[in-house]
């Protein structure tokens, strides 16, 4: 089995099960979802709808029942839990909503994680992790430790942190949710540009305005994919409609 | 007014309690953790007091169990008569008596006892050595009491068998049966082999659970002029009277019954021996102190615990803060925690403690302390006073918890976020100072070996560094800026949350501390106490003499032989001569005499009257110098010999015995001590013992040959000719001889059993110094101490991993590997075992080169001059302290789940 | 949307008069609409001659029934998959809808939702994007405005996703025979005691 053209993430036919016999919770229910280079997915659907637990299946953080996830053409079943962890630093970004920080180390010390975890040297590394810092608008805050920053200035520490190096899959839960309605957009335009520079992103919100930045907007319902947008097309067509 | 601000106060700690006893419930891991820390000591302690209550018998239980069924217990204690006091435990002697007690003799004693009295005589200590296999055994204790009397019946209890009758059967107690490895019916062997004897029954004495035997009474041979310490025990059928008393007496007997007797006033003291008033004030501050650090130990292992609590609970009071609570509310609620743990910690303890007193007293009155214990008592005062500052730990580890959390910003803490503990440059400051006075006081008090003073030093510098260890964990962190990943968190996350890591590592660094210094000074002690220790036979000679002067001859040369070389691998036997006074049989003294110009002008025997000055010019007398190891001043063990038992005396090389054998052939004399020898002549005089006052009968000198030797007495050895110009002959007193290879101690002892037939005869060898190394302790103390280090490192690397699970799954979600996630915890252990070690190891050796430093100095105005303590640094000690840490890290690694945490957070 | 469309699903339920169909007509949509009797037979008229219903003989009464056609059936089906669009809608047509929907045996409401809901996140989509590619500080007016779309749209598919929670919930109770009102999540309740167990 190959991977479809350009695909970063596949996910197909998945299921997950906590559980065994009557008190099985049925989180995931033959879940398919392709993302390309470039292209930021949306999952959308209410509490419980299998929403995270799609975003932990698709970081290796937690493995399927049933069915395969390929992320860069690297099916996730047949890593050890090395190879598991290595892909996450080398490929995968993840954004939480919170718990995203660590505590002890300054922003450009957690930027460079993944970097100094990866065996990068610890100059380059910083390096690397400045640039990122900068990028996200923080160049001059790398010294600070994450709770003199305010939370937006975190989860754009965050996000540095997600997309330094070559990441190719980014995954976002929820990274808007404890921020502001200004601060979230701008967390959000920083996601989209990268994504459009060419990597991929799943976004996991409830949020249909911050849906909106992705590309392809799909619902979850009990385990269940239960609706999706097709990827939008051209946006003049908008423009004219909408009587500008 | 102020009935409604006591009324407020009662209120806000009824909610504050309320509040502790949920979050104990709702926290159940930490509070157990605490718990667990406040109940061990708490039980141990308990444990103790009421078993040493137990243990301690009243004056009446101590009587019965003396007396059995009898009703007193008479003892002879002078020729003349006396006065007693009422417990028969002290006596005057009038002071026109003199000589020894004459031994009891219950014709005489009857006619003084009311009619229809009975008597039956009591050994309570005999001699009793007994072959056990092929050597001889004197650990068994022996009475001599008829248990087939009543009387004696009463002392002790029956478990199997029935009385002795005949003289040649015994009773043992089951603990003798074992150590001699009999049944009843087997015979056992006296250790000279002329008599055995039957054992016939098991009988336990309440006061002795140790081995022992009792034999069946036995009539003196002869008349003794004194007694053997045996006792009559009564049945006074009328009981005991003034007059009776007052008869006794007057005959210099004691009478000690159930009760103090009549007739003798209450109030007169005549015991002997220290008074029982318990501690002295010295003993008691010591205690005060050991406590204070064990307090402090207890305080230090539970407070990161409710440092963490409070943490978790910022919020929680945070929205106290927002509800109207004040600083008072706040440090009241986090103090409520250490009240209700410390109390739960205490009722547990103190239940486990009685409980366990209780549940093991047979094996703690068979082990522990070989008697039986009287009646079931717990010592109430005790616990009360135990409960309590268990309870004060819990109040005191919540103490500095409670202060940061009535100070943290209310804001912040609603917002979840934390509020850097501000940095305080007076802590370390202070607790430089208090390690300065520490260091002070310990030195004084060593210089005046007062011990008080020492530990109260050693306290004080404790509690310096637990200051200090903040400020250091900080430096530590900013200086861990170039580590890797796992340990830079670690680092970091003890200085963030040092409210929590400083008392862990606190904890571990005052046991290592208090270890390691104990340790070193024990060392350096043993060591001392090795380096002074002189031989005083070269390690294989065996001397066998005869020294009884009432048994004529020497040794027997065929039996001597024949045990020699079944046991020793040798047969050549070199007769051994001691000079004696020709004339006749009056012991006389050999002396060397020290040339002019070379004899010390101050005597070791006036230490007392030596002021400073003195003892400072005899140090600097060169004179004077001597080896501190020799204590046998002017004293020389003088043998005649021409150069066959030289070696086996002095140990000298073979070229060393040539010359002096020459010398002696050449009619000399040899010394060990070459001070004696002046220009190759040796002075020598002889002493008469016989009257008051020693005189100096024959003087002579002669060549002298020194041989330097490091054995005990030293030794002269005179020829033949010297002794005879001395007017001395050389009689033979039994042989010397050298042990084959390969001879152990065992060896040696069938050696013993072999020749113990040969009734008198002495066997001397040099079988080490007798003071064991105290190895065992050390380990001890380090074992403890080890204990601590990883109770302690365990209990805040639990913490700091249940703070840190977030920052698991954040490593793990950006890409740690399942071995950063355990180097981590690692790590975190690590911090907290590796400073805390490393800090006590220092503080530790620092304490102790201070104290042995004050030591020497202390003694260097001294004469004679004292062997200085050496440093010893016990490496054993130091091992077990570094190869802890090194466990509590891998076992922190071992135990760390290194699954990922996947924190299932469906929203 | 237009009374058409209201009439045709009113009829689907069974044949009914004018007087009836109005009044069916303002109790489901809560009144928020009235008619008035004339703009009823108008309507009728027009959709017979369309052939998109068709009227049947007079009863005794005086009043003729009328029942829709399967071309009535076709344009009504038509209808209800058709979005809204934002541009060309009144105000309440899509309430409107949903209400009828509900009432109306054999329309999936679920999906009349679904529909609804990804043709007003495309909307929502295209609005961000045209934000996304107005970042100069002169287009903050532009961009003002499509924020108002943008917070306009957001309202309309969180009351959809209510909409979407409330049918899990719904149970059918259809005037007529039983479960002619169509297919609201039969299963619907399993999955919510679900989730209430793995939290």
């Amino acid at each position: 089995m190959t991977t479809a053209d350009g695909a970063v993430l596949e996910v197909r036919d998945v299921h997950r099960t906590h559980g065994a016999g009557p008190a099985a919770v049925h989180a995931l229910r033959g879940v398919s979802l392709t993302v390309r280079a470039g292209e930021l997915v949306a999952v959308m659907g209410p509490s419980g709808s299998g929403k995270s637990t799609l975003l932990a299946l698709a970081g290796g953080l937690d493995g399927p029942s049933a069915g395969e996830i390929h992320v860069d053409g690297q099916r996730l079943g047949a890593l050890d839990r090395r190879r598991l962890a290595q892909l996450r630093r080398r490929r995968i970004g993840y954004i939480f909503q919170n718990l995203n920080l660590i505590a002890s180390l300054t922003a450009v010390e957690n930027v460079a994680l993944p970097l100094e975890l990866d065996g990068t040297g610890a100059r380059p590394a910083r390096r690397l992790a400045l640039d990122a810092l900068a990028e996200v608008g923080l160049p001059e805050l790398g010294d600070r430790f994450p709770d003199q920053l305010s939370g937006g200035q975190q989860q754009r520490v965050a996000i540095a942190r997600a997309l330094v190096g070559e990441r190719r899959l980014v995954l976002a839960d929820e990274p808007t949710g404890a921020l502001d309605s200004q601060t979230g957009e701008a967390v959000l335009h920083l996601l989209r540009r990268r994504i459009d520079a060419g990597a991929a992103g799943v976004l996991v919100t409830h949020e249909a305005r911050h849906a909106a930045w992705a590309d392809r907007v799909i619902f979850l319902r009990d385990g269940v994919l239960v609706d999706s947008t097709a990827p939008l097309g051209d946006v003049a067509q908008l423009l004219t409609g909408s009587g500008r | 007014m102020r009935a409604g601000r006591l009324d407020g106060t009662v209120a806000s700690w009824r909610v504050a309690l309320r509040v502790a006893q949920r979050e104990a419930w709702r926290a159940r891991g930490r509070a157990a953790l605490i718990l667990v820390m406040i109940v061990l000591p708490v039980l141990g302690l308990s444990f103790t007091a009421v078993t040493w209550d137990m243990a301690r018998l009243t004056t009446a239980e101590r009587m019965a169990r003396q007396l059995g069924v009898a009703d007193a217990e008479l003892q002879m204690v002078s020729p003349g008569p006396v006065t007693q006091s009422p417990w028969g435990d002290g006596w005057d002697v009038s002071s026109d008596t003199k000589g020894p007690p004459p031994p009891i003799d219950p014709a005489a004693v009857a006619p003084l006892l009311p009619a229809g009295s009975r008597m039956l005589p009591v050994q309570r200590w005999a001699s009793f050595e007994v072959l056990r296999g092929d050597r001889i055994d004197n650990i068994v204790q022996a009475r001599r009491v008829d248990l087939a009397d009543p009387l004696g019946r009463g002392l002790v209890e029956f478990l199997r068998g029935r009385a002795p009758a005949a003289p040649d059967e015994i009773a043992a107690s089951e603990p003798a049966l074992d150590r001699l490895g009999v049944r009843p019916g087997d015979r056992v062997t006296a250790a000279d082999g002329f008599r055995t004897w039957t054992v016939v029954a098991v009988v336990e004495f309440p006061d002795q659970l140790g081995p022992v035997v009792v034999l069946p009474p036995e009539k003196p041979a002869g008349r003794p002029d004194h007694g053997d310490g045996t006792t009559l025990l009564v049945d006074l059928p009328g009981g005991i009277d003034a007059d009776l008393v007052r008869r006794l007496n007057d005959h210099g007997l004691v009478i000690t019954a159930r009760a103090p007797v009549p007739g003798v006033p209450g109030d007169r003291t005549m015991a002997f021996g220290p008074p029982s008033a318990g501690m002295d004030l010295e003993g008691m501050s010591v205690a005060v102190l050991v406590g204070g650090l064990g307090l402090l130990e207890v305080v230090l292992l539970v407070g990161p615990a409710f440092a963490v609590g409070v943490r978790r609970r910022r919020r929680d009071l945070a929205l106290v803060a927002v509800a109207g609570g004040d600083a008072v509310h706040l440090r009241r609620i986090v103090l409520a925690d250490g009240l209700v743990l410390g109390a739960s910690g205490a009722v547990v303890g103190v239940l486990l403690g009685v409980g366990a007193a209780v549940a093991l007293r047979p094996l703690t009155e068979r082990y522990l302390f070989q008697a039986r214990f009287a009646d079931y008592r717990f010592l109430p005062e005790a616990l009360v006073l135990i409960a309590a500052v268990a309870v004060l730990a819990g109040v005191l580890a919540a103490l500095v918890p409670a202060w940061t959390a009535a100070r943290q910003d209310v804001v912040a803490g609603l917002a979840g976020r934390r509020t850097p503990a501000a940095y305080r440059r007076h802590w370390p400051v202070l607790g430089a100072a208090l390690v300065a006075v520490g260091v002070g006081l310990a030195a004084v008090g060593a210089n005046r070996t007062s011990p008080t003073v020492l530990l109260a030093g050693v306290v004080l510098g404790e509690l310096g560094l637990v200051c200090v260890t903040p400020a250091l964990v900080g430096l530590l962190a900013r200086l861990g800026r170039a580590l890797p990943v796992a340990p830079r968190i670690a680092l970091r996350d003890a200085s963030r949350n040092r409210s929590s890591a400083a008392p862990a590592i606190s904890a571990v660094m005052a046991a290592v501390a208090t270890s390691v210094a104990l340790g070193v000074y024990i060392a350096s002690d043993e060591a001392r106490g090795m380096s002074t220790y002189l031989p005083n036979l070269p390690p294989g000679s065996v001397l066998v003499t005869q020294p009884d002067p009432n048994i004529p001859g020497v040794p027997d040369r065929d039996r001597v032989i024949e045990a020699a070389r079944t046991h020793l691998g040798t047969e050549a036997l070199v007769p051994l001569f001691h000079p004696t006074c020709a004339a006749d049989d009056d012991p006389c003294l050999v002396q060397a005499v020290l040339p002019p110009g070379r004899s010390c002008p101050w005597q070791v025997g006036d230490i007392e009257g030596l002021d400073e000055a003195d003892q400072r010019r005899a140090r600097a007398d060169e004179r004077c110098q001597r080896d501190p190891r020799n204590t046998y001043d002017g004293y020389v063990e003088t043998i005649v010999d021409d150069g066959t038992a030289l070696p086996l005396l002095t140990g000298a090389d073979p070229s060393t015995t040539a010359a002096a054998t020459a010398a002696l052939a050449a009619g000399g004399a040899v010394v060990t001590d070459p001070r004696y020898v002046h220009d190759g002549r040796l002075s020598l005089a002889v002493r008469r013992a016989a009257g008051p006052e020693q005189r100096v009968s024959t003087s002579a000198t002669v060549a002298g040959y020194a041989v330097e030797v490091e054995l005990g007495p030293p030794r002269l050895v005179l020829s033949r000719p010297a002794a005879e110009r001395l007017g001395l002959t050389g009689q033979q007193v039994g042989w010397a001889l050298r042990t084959g290879p390969a001879t152990e101690a065992a060896h040696r002892e069938r050696f013993v059993a072999a020749l113990r037939p040969l009734r008198g005869v002495q066997v001397s060898y040099e079988s080490g110094n007798p003071e064991g190394p105290v190895r065992p302790l050390l380990l001890l103390l380090a074992g403890a101490a080890g204990v601590i280090t990883i109770g302690a490192t365990a209990a805040a690397t639990g913490l700091a991993a249940a703070e840190g699970r977030a920052d698991l799954s954040t490593l793990a979600a950006v890409g740690a590997g399942p071995g950063v996630r355990r180097i981590l915890s690692l790590s975190q252990a690590g911090v907290i075992a590796v400073v805390g070690s490393l800090l006590g190891i220092v503080a530790g050796l620092a304490t102790a080169l201070i104290i042995l430093a004050a030591l020497n100095r202390h003694h260097t105005d001294r004469w004679p001059v004292e062997p200085p303590f050496p440093t010893v640094v016990p490496w054993s000690t130091l091992g077990v302290l570094v190869v802890v840490p090194m466990v509590a890290m891998l076992g922190a690694g071992l135990l760390t789940r290194s699954r990922l945490p996947v924190e299932r957070r469906l929203d | 949307m237009s009374i058409r469309h209201g009439l045709l699903a009113l009829l689907e339920r069974g044949q009914m008069y004018g007087y009836q169909l109005r009044a069916s007509f303002e109790e489901s949509t809560g009144s928020t609409w009235p008619l008035n009797i004339g703009q009823v037979y108008t309507t009728l008229a027009r959709l017979e001659r369309d052939g998109l219903v068709r009227s049947l003989p007079e009863s005794e009464a005086g009043q003729r029934p009328y029942e829709i056609t399967d071309a009535g059936r076709a344009d009504l089906t038509l209808w209800f998959a058709t979005p809204v669009s934002r541009t060309d809608r009144p105000r309440d047509e899509l309430a409107i809808k949903l209400a009828l929907a509900l009432t109306t045996p054999g329309v999936d409401v679920r999906s009349v939702v679904q529909t609804q809901r990804a043709a007003t996140i495309r909307t929502l989509q295209e609005l961000t994007r045209l934000k996304y590619a107005s970042d100069r500080p002169e287009d903050l007016p532009w961009r003002l405005v499509l924020d108002a779309m943008v917070f306009q749209a957001e309202a309309e598919v969180r009351w959809l996703d209510h909409c979407e929670s409330s049918l899990v919930r719904h149970r059918p109770t259809p005037p007529g025979a039983p479960g002619s009102a169509g297919s609201a999540a039969p299963e619907g309740t399993v999955p919510r005691t679900d989730e209430g167990a793995r939290r």
